[in-house]
């Protein structure tokens, strides 16, 4: 083989790695949503509720302080286990050497981290206010912030292809949940501002990333982007507890196995998924990487249907049957239209995400 | 002046006097950094360096390939310069690095 032939091998695999990455990120944020609900009903988070309307709290803001009760544990069960992986990877001196250099690099993963706080949180808040379907939905449009971004702010180049293919899949992830919030049209407010910090909060969190990603190994940086969110979340819990509500009381319910399989699972799926979904950002590009990832919508709905059974999985009831699953089926079709557009575009396209020159 | 930094930091820097191999980029970092001095570690810097061209920061300025297995036989051998974006990162680092003993 000569020179252009592996040169033009290394360009189609860099994108399939970049693709690849994308998918996992969809999979594991797919398979997160099984512990993610399955942890409400534990006493590690089902207690808070009870202990902060005990406490005097509205009901409202019992909700509000159970969610972000759950966005503190999954940040910092995902800082935790992530120096596992990258003591495993033998990366943990580069996590020091990248953690001094706050100036230079550092500062962009505390903004990726407090976005991304505020669009996990957000996502909590929609689900809990609205439903389920309006948090992913609203959280889906996340990949249109991030490629506008990309491309005014980043200069990232970002291919006609690339253009429609984030479009289809956007489509897609709407359409597989419009049977469920045509079945329940209620709004709430506190839902829809929920559902806005999602989408900003995940496509500003992308930008700030990728901004540091030009110099940081992935596995570093999104390691600092989770020690950051962990870090911000134990201060919002001590301003709490200081503010007259014992948020840490279910805490040693930490130490039953059960719960703790629970902490672990959504740790493990919700850190591998982010490490995916950073290390596609330089293989791939921001707008790519994005939209390829936001396939977590299809991969939600196929292992909540898997694991909850599609009633529950799908939230429908005798009358909604056909509307829910009709959506839920069309929009993977959908979904599976856009990520093949992706998938066949020509790999040196994406050689070069950006002009440096 | 960046030793000790991240890995992606000095290979802007080694850059700085003009293009390098990948092989000699990857051979003398890899004896700068602790645990990076084996084929997993240069293996790491060599992925560095093709996250860092695909972000436009260095750019592939030709390439040969290594059938004596000096790196890796069959792969390639590129040769990596800075880009005016990567130059203008460097000069910014310059200013903003923090040189600590790790």
């Amino acid at each position: 083989m000569d020179v252009n032939e592996i040169r033009h091998l290394d360009h189609d695999r860099k994108k399939k790695i970049g693709l690849l990455m994308g998918v996992l990120c969809a999979l594991y944020w797919g398979v997160w949503y099984v512990p993610g609900y399955a942890i409400y009903m534990s006493p590690l988070v089902d207690d808070v509720y009870q202990n902060m309307l005990d406490a005097g709290a509205a009901e409202d803001l019992a909700l509000v302080f159970q969610a972000l009760f759950l966005t503190f544990i999954n940040a910092v069960a995902c800082a935790v286990l992530l120096f596992i992986w990258n003591g495993g990877l033998g990366k943990n001196r580069e996590l020091v050497r990248t953690f001094v250099q706050f100036k230079s690099d550092t500062k962009y993963y505390v903004i990726a981290g407090i976005c991304g706080a505020c669009a996990v949180s957000g996502t909590y808040l929609a689900a809990l206010f609205l439903s389920p379907g309006f948090a992913a939905v609203a959280g889906l449009l996340y990949p249109i912030v991030g490629t506008a971004m990309s491309v005014l702010y980043l200069k990232q180049k970002v291919s006609k292809r690339a253009y429609y293919a984030v479009i289809v899949l956007i489509v897609g992830g709407i359409t597989l949940y419009a049977g469920s919030i045509i079945a329940d049209p209620t709004v709430q407010i506190y839902g829809i501002i929920g559902g806005l910090m999602a989408a900003f909060g995940w496509g500003f969190e992308g930008v700030a990333a990728a901004k540091a990603l030009d110099l940081t190994e992935p596995d570093i940086g999104i390691h600092l982007r989770f020690i950051f969110e962990a870090l911000f979340w134990t201060c919002v819990m001590i301003v709490i507890l200081i503010c007259g509500f014992p948020i840490f009381d279910s805490i040693g319910w930490l130490f039953d196995p059960t719960t703790f399989l629970m902490v672990l699972m959504i740790g493990f799926s919700f850190a591998w998924c982010y490490v995916s979904w950073y290390k596609s950002f330089p293989m791939i590009g921001l707008a790519r990487g994005q939209a390829i990832g936001s396939l977590y919508a299809a991969c939600g709905v196929i292992f909540l249907a898997m694991f909850l059974g599609p009633e529950v999985g799908l939230g429908y009831t005798e009358d909604t049957m056909v509307m829910i699953v009709g959506s839920t089926i069309l929009g993977l079709i959908i979904c599976l239209f856009g990520a093949y557009l992706l998938a066949t575009e020509d790999s040196e396209e994406m050689a070069s995400i950006r002009d440096g020159n | 002046m960046m030793e000790n930094t991240p890995v992606k930091f000095r290979i802007l820097e080694f850059l700085e006097n003009g293009p390098k191999r990948t092989d000699e980029i990857c051979f003398a970092l890899s004896k700068e950094y602790k645990g990076y001095d084996n084929a997993y570690g240069r293996g790491m810097i060599k992925f560095d360096c093709i996250e860092m061209a695909s972000y436009g920061l260095i750019s592939d300025d030709g390439a040969i390939v290594d059938e004596e297995g000096i790196l890796d036989k069959g792969k390639l051998l590129t040769t990596y310069s800075l880009t005016s974006y990567g130059s203008d990162y460097l000069d910014y680092l310059k200013k903003t690095v923090k040189v600590k003993k790790v």
